[in-house]
């Protein structure tokens, strides 16, 4: 504790003695960008959320690469794949691919990390990306086997985001060597530094003919900054070069300053209210009956919202998943903002006088209050409780949240099979447990046929928008403020591709 | 054993205006802000609670806005004037919620520890002692981030944290005037202990404690603002200042009037409450008795 | 003098144990521990198991000695977020929130002991007055506004000051202020009454009468006299500071203890949140400790009472 505390001390003499660092940016080559939470660990299969879901692309790589610009696949780690038969993919590992540790990528490799993250004793956190597997084997030199325990038509995906690993290196480092000192053969090299910040440096040997494209800047810093106008404030003085999820109402008011640049676009996520239809937090709670959802759902101004607090392109969406998802589908029951419509629910459902409830939040504080203020209109009092998402969700899964204003972006994969097992499929975050729903979303993620999913999705679809299962509420795009010095291109699944960005 | 005093504990009084100007001035400001939370339903050009997402951040008059709006609207564009007016209810509510619990709580700890003396003292003198190695705003938002953030909720911790200087200032107090010739008279008549410290010494204790309660409500009202801030405040859509800061923190930058008024009001009230302390204080104890 | 330190220690241990109590409380309440352990993987078994392995099904006072004897050795369990121990979490983040506890108490100083002692050579005169009404100002302000205003004018507008982070000294310097803002009042109030008593006192007198010099009087005889309870109030200042640095951490980007808490607030971390608590009020018991032996060794009268 002494001994950390006079580093610490010395480190701050030291930077007094050398004067304040140089302000952010080009003249040291370094993008300083900011993020709302430090992510976990740097150990990408232990740090859930956002945050160690974009590590997985900057300091690791995976067999194949989602292009971000078509969104069609193609070979990373792996120079070839092919599918052998209905649950079998056998890939070709690259040669000649460094670690940042300088040994070289082998097959053994591949099968130890997939092995490793699909053996549900490792209780990595990302379950669903990996308890598709059942077993990953060497088959040759240089090809590796994965063998699927059922039909997996997102296989490829999954693929795409799952880091691959140094097996010497992790058997020895562990998850917390992992955590503070990673390995990976990705576009950066990265370590943690003082006060939650992390260091990504160029890694000068990643290897040649990516299709990530080598990095180009040589430093990247992530600052956990938790107060967005902090973040704003770093971002007019020009101590910050980056940031995402900049509120409409901010990045507004930023586009005028010449120095920064504002780019709002759309992305996978979309906003819904979840509503504990099945009675998982009581048994008598007044939102099991569809009516009330239904007043629920008449009773929200979303084209007011989505115009207003999300701003940019954000359009009202009536099924709980991106428009541009595979399977998804707006041809279903629409409710439109009518507040006599819900009174009169309301009344029928027998609360004239409305209830009290709790609804929990985590992303938006503005969109909650606009939320419970609609909902305030027929009576229905919404008590917020304001957590971070990773307690709302486990919250949800104790019983324990009869509304939840949430939002998806499923993974960044364009296909409903990434979003709606998990909200209507049955899985602990159902709230509605609804048996046809069930059937209907087994049958679309359990077939590779293209027309039986379609169909079978939008079965489950119309149920949901019936029944009133979820009010889904608007697509959110996220705006980008950045420092006009910086050219970085926007990718449509929110993953900040720094390795892509230049100085102009 | 040596009872740490809290930081703001009076030692001395300062020299002030003529006393009766900051009485005037604080006791001015207090009833005024009484006045608009009893009478918000009446003063109240709109509902505190109404949005209209079409009419968002509407400036006040002073910086050139409509006089439908004259303090402007909100990000949900709710009239402001009327949330400032409907948040007096809050902040006052929690201010004198707050020092009523608390005042309970510290009173009877003070009066029986400077009435008792001896072991009483002690045990009582333990408990200050916990009360004040316990951070106010970290177990705040502990117990609060635990229970829920209700209005009653947030009374009764804030009562739970804050009643560590009536009890000091009266256990001081009790143990000078047990010994005065009036009490000791009374007790020569016979009189019993409850009698004798509610009708002798809680009497005469009363302008310490309305001193003590007026430093404790501005004190509670800012933590609650704190708490507000911090996201733990009263529920939304109540209107409390705090709360108001809280909404308006992210666009502080761009239009800073919405951060600014209600944190001048907030500052307003507290600083009439503390000159109001501080007035009463110069009269209740002129010669510097240890309050 | 060895009764008092005996006994001064023995009351502070006892404060400690109370507080252990109400922090454990606190865990307690928060909810059932198994199921916030299991998080994700939560199948029943699983969290009977973990209730079992952590003793959580022994009666509570069991539970609170077992839970007390890891934690005098430091161990307050797993982060259930971080999956670290909350005291390694605890160390890593401590030494930011002390330097801005002392740089936040050192502000509070140069500024209000040379204000509190001009203020004191004229009570009733326009310093006085001054000194008064910024201690007033001083607890009226909301500290977070007071913040921004900060970051507007020197780190938006003048470009002075960094906003966030801690890679330099300057980072700590609107933060720092923003501290001892709220501390200052009570220094400047100690400083003024301990001085006014001292010029009034008889050695002070007879100091002037022989003739010494006004600033030698002030400064070597009077300031002296009020050194004992300002390290008093400066003991128990720092304890405040540390726990009261929360809003301003959240701002700044300080990642210190405070805004720790708050993180684990708000993910139900509440191992984290109990460690916290139970140490910032060890320090501040510590602190008052020391502040209280060192002027029982100054000034022998304090013992003998």
């Amino acid at each position: 504790m002494m001994k950390r505390f006079a580093h610490f001390a010395y480190a701050l003499a030291l930077s007094a003695a050398l004067g304040s660092p140089a302000f952010a940016g080009k003249s040291d080559d370094t993008i300083y960008a900011a993020f709302r939470q430090a992510p976990q660990s740097l150990d990408a299969y232990y740090s859930p959320g956002r945050e160690g879901f974009l590590l997985s692309f900057w300091i690791y790589d995976g067999l194949i690469y989602r292009d971000s610009r078509t969104l069609e696949f193609k070979p990373l780690l792996a120079t070839s794949w092919k599918q052998v038969d209905d649950l079998t993919l056998e890939f070709e590992i690259r040669d000649g691919v460094k670690f940042h540790d300088g040994s070289i990528l082998t097959a053994d490799d591949v099968v130890y990390t997939l092995n490793f993250a699909s053996d549900p004793a490792n209780k990595v956190f990302n379950q669903t990306s990996v308890n598709w597997i059942a077993k990953v084997e060497k088959t040759g030199p240089k090809t590796v086997r994965i063998v699927a325990k059922q039909v997996a038509p997102v296989a490829l995906e999954q693929l795409a985001r799952l880091p691959i690993y140094s097996a010497a290196y992790y058997k020895t480092a562990g998850r917390e060597g992992m955590g503070k000192s990673p390995v990976g053969t990705g576009p950066y090299k990265a370590e943690v530094g003082p006060n939650s910040t992390f260091i990504f440096t160029r890694f000068d040997d990643y290897f040649q003919g990516s299709v990530k494209g080598t990095p180009k800047i040589r430093r990247f810093v992530y600052k956990t900054i938790p107060d967005v106008s902090t973040q704003i404030a770093e971002l007019m003085t020009g101590s910050l070069d980056w940031a995402y999820y900049v509120p409409d109402d901010q990045a507004e008011r930023l586009k005028r300053l010449p120095k920064l640049k504002v780019v709002n676009a759309d992305t996978f996520r979309i906003a819904f209210l979840t509503m504990d239809a099945a009675g998982l937090t009581s048994p008598d709670t007044p939102l099991k009956n569809i009516k009330v959802r239904q007043a629920i759902a008449h009773a929200i101004n979303r084209e007011a919202l989505a115009k207003n607090l999300m701003g940019g392109a954000s359009r009202v969406i009536h099924s709980p998943c991106f428009p541009s998802q595979v399977g998804c589908s707006e041809d279903v029951q629409r409710y439109d903002y009518n507040v006599a419509k819900a009174k009169a629910l309301m009344a029928e459902a027998g609360y004239p006088n409305g209830f009290e409830v709790e609804i929990f939040g985590y992303r938006s504080r503005p969109i909650a209050d606009a939320i419970i203020g609609d909902l305030r209109a027929i009576g229905i009092k919404a008590n917020l409780r304001w957590l971070q998402y990773p307690a709302v969700v486990q919250k949800r899964r104790e019983n324990g949240t009869p509304m939840v204003i949430d939002d998806w972006g499923s993974s960044s994969i364009n296909d409903v099979a990434a979003s709606l097992a998990f909200f209507y499929g049955g899985k602990p975050d159902d709230q509605g447990r609804d048996a046809e729903t069930i059937a209907a979303i087994d049958t679309g993620d359990g077939s590779v046929d293209l027309s039986t999913r379609k169909a079978a999705y939008l079965v489950a679809l119309k149920k949901i928008a019936a029944g009133a299962y979820s009010l889904p509420l608007f697509t959110m795009p996220i705006n980008y403020v950045f420092s006009s010095e910086l050219e970085i291109p926007i990718s449509p699944d929110e993953i900040p591709e720094f390795w892509r960005a230049n100085w102009k | 054993m040596t009872l740490v005093l809290p930081p703001t504990a009076p030692v001395r009084r300062w020299p002030r205006l003529p006393r009766q100007s900051g009485f005037i001035f604080g006791a001015g400001v207090l009833v005024f802000f009484v006045l608009c939370a009893l009478l918000a339903p009446v003063i109240s050009p709109y509902s505190p609670y109404d949005q209209s997402l079409d009419g968002r951040l509407m400036r006040p008059v002073f910086m050139g806005g409509e006089w439908s709006h004259i303090l402007g609207t909100d990000t949900l564009g709710r009239d402001y004037l009327s949330r400032l007016i409907y948040g007096t209810r809050v902040s006052l509510l929690i201010g004198f919620g707050t020092v009523a619990v608390s005042c309970l709580i510290g009173t009877t700890l003070g009066l029986l520890a400077g009435y008792y003396r001896g072991r009483v003292d002690l045990v009582v003198g333990f408990i200050i002692n916990v009360r004040l190695s316990l951070p106010i705003i970290l177990v705040a938002i502990s117990v609060v981030g635990i229970v829920g953030n209700t209005l009653p909720i947030i009374i009764l911790v804030l009562s739970g944290l804050l009643w560590d200087r009536f009890a000091v200032v009266i256990r001081a107090l009790t143990m000078q005037i047990r010994e005065r010739e009036f009490v000791l008279s009374a007790r020569a008549a016979g009189a019993g202990d409850l009698r004798i410290v509610v009708c002798e010494i809680l009497p005469n204790v009363a302008g310490g404690l309305v001193v003590v309660a007026t430093l404790e409500i501005a004190h509670a009202i800012l933590l609650e603002a704190a708490l507000s801030f911090l996201g733990l405040g009263v529920q939304p859509p109540t209107a409390s200042w705090g709360q108001m800061i809280a909404e308006a923190k992210d666009v502080v930058f761009f239009e800073s009037w919405l951060i600014n008024i209600p944190g001048l009001t907030l500052l307003v009230l507290v600083l009439g409450i503390n000159v109001l302390g501080d007035a009463l204080r110069n009269m209740v104890a002129p010669s510097g008795r240890p309050l | 003098m060895a009764r008092y330190v005996v006994q001064r220690i023995g009351v502070a241990l006892l404060v400690l144990l109370a507080v252990s109590m109400l922090s454990f409380g606190l865990l307690k309440l928060s909810g059932d521990l198994a199921t916030s352990m299991a998080r994700d993987t939560a199948s029943a078994a699983y969290v009977d198991f973990l209730r079992k392995e952590y003793g959580l099904d022994q009666p509570l006072p069991i539970q609170y000695l077992r839970w007390l004897s890891r934690a005098l050795v430091g161990d307050f369990g797993n982060s259930f977020f971080y999956g670290r121990p909350a005291n390694q979490l605890l160390a890593e983040r401590l030494p930011v929130t002390m330097v801005l506890g002392v740089v936040g108490l050192f502000i509070a100083l140069i500024f209000a002991v040379p204000l509190g002692v001009v203020a004191a050579i004229r009570p009733g005169g326009i310093l006085d007055r001054l000194a008064s009404a910024i201690a007033l100002l001083g607890q009226a302000t909301p500290t977070f506004w007071l913040c921004f205003v900060m970051i507007m004018l020197f780190g938006i507008n003048l470009g002075w000051l960094p906003v966030s982070g801690t890679s330099s000294w300057l980072n700590f310097v609107m933060p720092g202020i923003a501290l001892a803002y709220y501390g200052a009042p009570a220094f400047l109030r100690i400083v003024r009454s301990g001085m006014i008593d001292a010029l009034a006192s008889d050695y002070v007198r007879t100091a002037r009468a022989y003739g010494l010099r006004p600033p030698t009087v002030l400064f070597k005889h009077a300031l002296r006299n009020v050194l004992v309870p300002l390290v008093s109030v400066a003991a128990v200042q720092f304890g405040f500071m540390l726990g009261g640095s929360v809003v301003i951490e959240t701002i700044f980007a300080l990642h210190g203890v405070g805004y720790l808490a708050w993180e684990a607030i708000a993910q139900n971390d509440y191992p984290v949140v109990q460690a916290i608590v139970l140490t910032v009020s060890a320090i501040y018991v510590l602190l008052t400790l020391a502040a209280d032996l060192l002027n029982a060794a100054i000034d022998p009268r304090i013992r003998l009472e």
